[in-house]
């Protein structure tokens, strides 16, 4: 490394598991998170000489980010609809109390994979590629406030895919 | 916290110490006062905790090795190909390994990168709404400096 | 008039030139008639927009707009006489002559053809017009008339000289009804002098009529409720199309590629359209929105009040949408784009 700046083969040895594991936790699945990493690490390769040294895993998680993002704009090719307002219409109310149990059943990727890309990005940026909510707002182009907001529904809707999904 | 509404949303911001010390100090009073946000509270807390347990990915070795050997860059739009290959033709595909062809990253093609020249395009707009429509109004926006960025 | 301290954004020791030779005579001098509540504001909107091709005036124009938090105001000089409209002075000219416009960057001369057959919508089509009680306008007596929304909000304003029709003032208003962008006369006078036409540079290059549309380009008809007026070819391959809806007007220029975030002016507030990134800037001439989609990178670029611009723009890449009844599919956070 010189000047602070990781050479490539460093990007790729020191930080792939760490690229790897945000990709798959991403795309729900190894093909889609293997192509989204070699583009990543193409993506370093050519951007490394504009890398300022600063959080290497924020660059990083904003890379493999993007072109998740890139990516289901083409699969897709339909409008993106408006968030709702409403977290009730998100997340059913609140189950009754029997339902106390604070154990999460198994299949927890799979529910990941289930919620909406709107939510699973910024609750995967936050809690598997550790982001701040600034660094999440910057990644995505929203404001922090949105980021705040999609997380806390994502998890509420994630809780309730999994306690469903248990019952 | 004067400037935000109290709402739920907060929960996950005070979970991740995201509330400046006026909101985190709101969202404790709340607490206290309310069980079902410190139900919610345990909830959101118990999901994140989980996800953060997930363990890390490691991508599967044959793809690390490819993607580190020294002097083979893997062609993307190749390896799309082969991984949906049926079985037998993996059979194939595997025979002729030996014979895999080295392609640089500068083969792979670059989309032309693109970025608009926003005070020239807005000048152009502005020149030709002036044909037909009113001239001085449209010409004042061309005369007058742009200015972008803060 | 260049206030102190100000600085342009592009380079160039010339500044745009854009020429046009107007000659007043008496047209401007015929008695017009004292517009009054009765007054069709359709029609006072044709007549102010026949006055600007005869214009005979002398006076400082004041362009103010919005951008976010920051309100931007610049004051230019204006002359025109007949045909010929000289706007700003030195390296902040705009020039018209002839029907043309002529815009020169860099030493180098952009000549503007319309060649134009369609006609733009009449002024009410999109909007409901109405006279609204008179004002004053740089201590002249003016009509004017307010443009409301489908929502019964007035998104601008136009103020009409009672005696010679000129246009002295234009508002928009966002849909809190602040103002967004205005542009008004400070001073003027009538019946001045021929302007003085900066000398044209002769080499030149020119902004080509076409109605070929490249393979991988779009070009709708009607994007809501503007329509297609013109397709125009730039030199360096960029395809503009130019729309209006009577009121106002919108171009969309087209490159293809993907577009360069990294290179991008600073000052963009961040959206999407269409579910893709996008960047809207605010300038003197209007709302800017940049974006990328099915390897092209589209910019548009409109007067009109900005919710407008990108309730139609996803319809810039699906030809086959009815902008007009779809709803808005674009992502914003809590503060919107205004």
């Amino acid at each position: 490394m010189a000047d602070g700046i990781p050479t490539w083969e460093e990007v790729a040895r020191d930080y792939g598991r760490f690229l790897y594991t945000v990709a798959y936790r991403l795309a729900g699945n190894d093909d889609d998170a293997q192509d989204l990493v070699q583009e990543a690490l193409l993506r370093v390769r050519r951007g490394l000489e504009r890398y300022e040294p600063g959080s290497l895993e924020g660059w990083l998680a904003r890379i493999v980010t993007n072109l998740f993002l890139d990516d289901m704009r083409r699969r897709k090719r339909r409008p993106t609809s408006a968030l709702p307002d409403d977290p009730d219409r998100v997340v059913p109310p609140t189950p009754a109390a029997d339902e106390s149990s604070r154990e999460l059943p198994a299949h927890l990727q799979e529910a990941l994979a289930a919620l909406p890309e709107d939510f699973r990005v910024p609750v995967v940026l936050c809690d598997v590629a550790d982001q701040s909510y600034e660094q999440i707002a910057s990644t995505l182009g929203v404001p922090v406030g949105t980021v705040r907001s999609r997380i806390h529904r994502g998890r509420r809707l994630l809780r309730t895919t999994l306690t469903e999904g248990a019952s | 916290m004067s400037e935000h509404e109290l709402t739920e949303d907060l929960l996950s911001a005070y979970l991740d110490d995201e509330l400046d010390a006026g909101a985190r100090a709101d969202v404790e009073t709340r607490l206290a006062a309310s069980a079902e946000w410190r139900t919610i509270l345990d909830e959101v807390r118990d999901t994140r905790d989980a996800v953060r347990r997930l363990p890390a990915v490691d991508g599967p070795t044959e793809f690390w090795a490819r993607v580190m050997a020294d002097d083979t860059v893997v062609d993307l739009a190749s390896e799309r190909r082969r991984r949906r290959m049926p079985r037998w033709g993996l059979a194939v595909a595997g025979a002729a390994a030996a014979a895999v062809v080295v392609i640089g990253v500068v083969a792979v093609p670059q989309p032309n990168r693109v970025h608009p020249a926003v005070a020239t395009l807005s000048d152009e707009h502005a020149a030709r709404s002036s044909v037909g429509n009113d001239v001085i109004s449209s010409l004042a926006s061309i005369a007058v400096p742009t200015r972008l960025g803060r | 008039m260049k206030p102190a301290g100000m600085k342009r954004a592009r380079s160039g020791t010339i500044g745009r030139l854009v020429l046009i030779a107007a000659i007043v005579g008496t047209a401007c001098l015929v008695i017009a008639t004292e517009a009054t509540a009765g007054d069709d504001p359709e029609a006072l909107l044709r007549k102010a927009r026949d006055a600007s091709a005869t214009a005979n005036v002398a006076g400082v124009v004041e362009v103010r707009w919005v951008d976010g938090d920051q309100v931007f105001v610049e004051r230019v000089g204006a002359r025109s006489r007949g045909d010929a409209y000289v706007v700003g002075r030195g390296e902040h000219v705009a020039v018209g002559r002839d029907g043309m416009r002529y815009a020169a960057d860099d030493g180098v001369a952009t000549r503007w053809g319309s060649g134009d057959q369609v006609h733009a919508p009449e002024p009410g089509t999109a909007w409901k017009l109405e006279i609204d009680d008179p004002a004053h306008v740089a201590g002249r007596a003016a009509s004017v008339v307010s443009a409301r929304d489908a929502a019964g909000r007035v998104r601008a304003r136009f103020y009409v000289d009672r005696s010679t029709h000129l246009l002295l003032r234009r508002d928009v208003f966002d849909r809190s009804g602040a103002l967004a962008r205005s542009v008004r006369f400070v001073r003027l006078s009538t019946g001045a002098a021929a302007p003085a036409v900066p000398q044209l540079p002769t080499k030149g290059s020119q902004v080509a009529a076409t109605s070929d549309v490249p393979d991988g380009f779009t070009a709708p008809d009607h994007l809501g409720a503007f329509r297609l007026l013109g397709r125009y070819r730039h030199p360096d391959g960029t395809l503009q199309l130019f729309y209006g809806d009577g009121l106002f007007s919108l171009s969309v220029f087209e490159q293809s590629g993907l577009v360069d975030w990294d290179a991008m002016p600073n000052g963009g507030r961040r959206g999407q359209v269409e579910g893709q990134r996008a960047a809207t800037y605010s300038t003197a001439a209007g709302t800017v929105v940049v974006w990328g989609e099915q390897g092209l990178v589209l910019t548009g670029v409109s007067d009109a009040p900005t919710d407008t611009v990108q309730a139609v723009l996803p319809g810039v890449a699906n030809d086959n949408q009815s902008t007009v009844d779809d709803v808005v599919n674009f992502v914003f956070g809590p503060f919107g784009w205004e």
